[in-house]
């Protein structure tokens, strides 16, 4: 008698579990995973509209004149490599440094600095040549030392190599004395770049140029 | 005669219907072609970055203003649950079973390596940029299996493609998983009202990682996926 109603449990939960099964294969055939629309749905109305609205040679087209005009740069943070770039030809592969991530907290918990290299679309503000280094906070919180109130006391000069160019918010793309680390993810969220690799993206790259990071 | 009559009769209408399937084939790639590219400039008109995962191509696409940045192999797809052929998400997160943490750096005991160059140090000596330890997140650091949560339901599983018999059995092991745990989700997220879907992506151990390296929370994702189920 026991037995028997263990089979009968056993057989109820299989049946259940096939009928659970069973329900899923329906309703993954019936439903969409796109019947609640949300704000970045193409689908629907929307896209109906975009099909009427033009032509696919008009889309690639608008999509084409977005691209950066002129040279422009391409930095791979994964990979560490940064390309010059002219439309669809590489002028110009280097191995760079890039941000390596870490994160330094003031003794005073007041201001915590995430070292990434920012990713996104930025441009060249400015191009430095014999740049001297400006240190940030940071790099005198990092070092345990007091942060100077005095401006001239944060400038060194010829740690940059011999050109910068400025990409917004204090971020460069600079030269280096650790040549042996091109290639590892180790700076503060600024481009390290080789000599001979640098002098050629600053003398090719005119100021305005566009700069991707991903 | 007749004979010749009735089979070039049929022969047209044969001809004609093909064609009519033909076209109408043309017109439906023509129109998802139009909505992928309407969706990749409303995309491309901002300054981020974003991804195109088209499982036509089996690629996934790095891109920026409309420029390919960088272009990920698909070595295997597999999806779950009826979708749209062309669909744009944003992530919701990113879950893996070890996660890449950042590392703090203490102030008394900073790393000088990774430090920037200080007017005391020297020019380094050339070494082997692998024999130098350095406390960074690094692409090698990054999972390479792992999942991604959009806001619609989805959920992108990836995993390398590696060989041996130990990864074999362990993949027909996660393809019967697949078939078994995925109706089960579907029940439980139409209990729970919800939409849901499911991808399983197979790549290159290194695009795996680079993947996991550039996609982050808030990234827009379009994918294209013209098959049907």
């Amino acid at each position: 008698m026991l037995r028997n109603s263990k089979y009968i449990i056993l057989s109820v939960i299989l049946v259940l579990f096939l009928s659970l099964e069973c329900l899923g294969y329906y309703l993954a055939g019936r439903s969409s995973i796109n019947t609640e629309p949300s704000s970045g749905n193409v689908s629907g109305q929307k896209a109906g509209k975009a099909v009427s609205n033009g032509n696919s040679t008009t889309l690639k087209k608008k999509i084409s004149a977005l691209s950066p005009k002129g040279v422009y740069i391409v930095i791979d943070t994964a990979r560490n490599r940064l390309y010059l770039k002219k439309g669809d030809v590489t002028l110009r592969e280097a191995v760079i440094s890039s941000g390596s991530g870490n994160m330094l907290t003031d003794p005073s918990g007041n201001r915590t600095w995430v070292f990434d290299t920012p990713r996104g679309e930025h441009s060249v503000r400015s191009k430095i040549e014999n740049p001297d280094w400006i240190k940030p906070d940071w790099a005198f919180v990092e070092e345990g030392e007091k942060i100077p109130s005095n401006y001239g006391d944060r400038i060194e000069s010829g740690m940059l190599g011999d050109y910068a160019l400025s990409i917004g918010n204090g971020y460069l793309i600079h030269g280096t004395l650790y040549k042996r680390l091109l290639g590892r993810n180790v700076t503060h969220g600024c481009i390290r770049v080789g000599d001979e690799d640098l002098e050629y993206v600053f003398r090719n790259t005119p100021i305005g140029s566009k700069v991707i990071i991903f | 005669m007749r004979f010749w009559k009735t089979f070039l009769l049929i022969h047209v209408f044969v001809v004609l219907f093909v064609s009519a399937e033909v076209h109408s084939e043309t017109l439906k790639n023509s129109d998802e072609e139009r909505l992928l590219l309407q969706s990749e400039l409303t995309l491309a008109q901002k300054t981020q970055i974003y991804f195109i995962l088209n499982l036509e191509d089996r690629k996934i696409y790095i891109k920026a203003r409309g420029v390919v940045l960088r272009g990920l192999g698909l070595k295997a797809v597999k999806f779950w649950g009826s979708h749209d052929k062309v669909k744009l998400y944003t992530l919701a997160g990113k879950a893996a079973f070890s996660e890449p943490r950042r590392e703090e750096i203490i102030p008394e005991n900073a790393n000088k390596d990774k430090k920037d160059p200080q007017p005391s140090a020297a020019p380094a000596t050339p070494a082997t940029p692998a024999t130098v330890d350095i406390k960074a997140l690094e692409l090698e650091d990054m999972p390479s299996s792992y999942r991604l949560k959009f806001d619609n339901g989805l959920v992108i599983s990836v995993r390398p493609d590696s060989g041996g018999i130990i990864n074999g059995l362990y993949s027909v092991a996660r393809s019967i998983n697949w078939y078994i745990s995925q109706p089960m989700l579907t029940v439980w997220y139409a209990i729970k009202n919800g939409p849901y879907g499911a991808l399983n992506l197979v790549l290159d151990e290194t695009d795996a990682r680079a993947l996991y390296w550039s996609i982050h929370e808030g990234s827009r994702v379009l994918i294209y996926n013209p098959q049907d189920q």
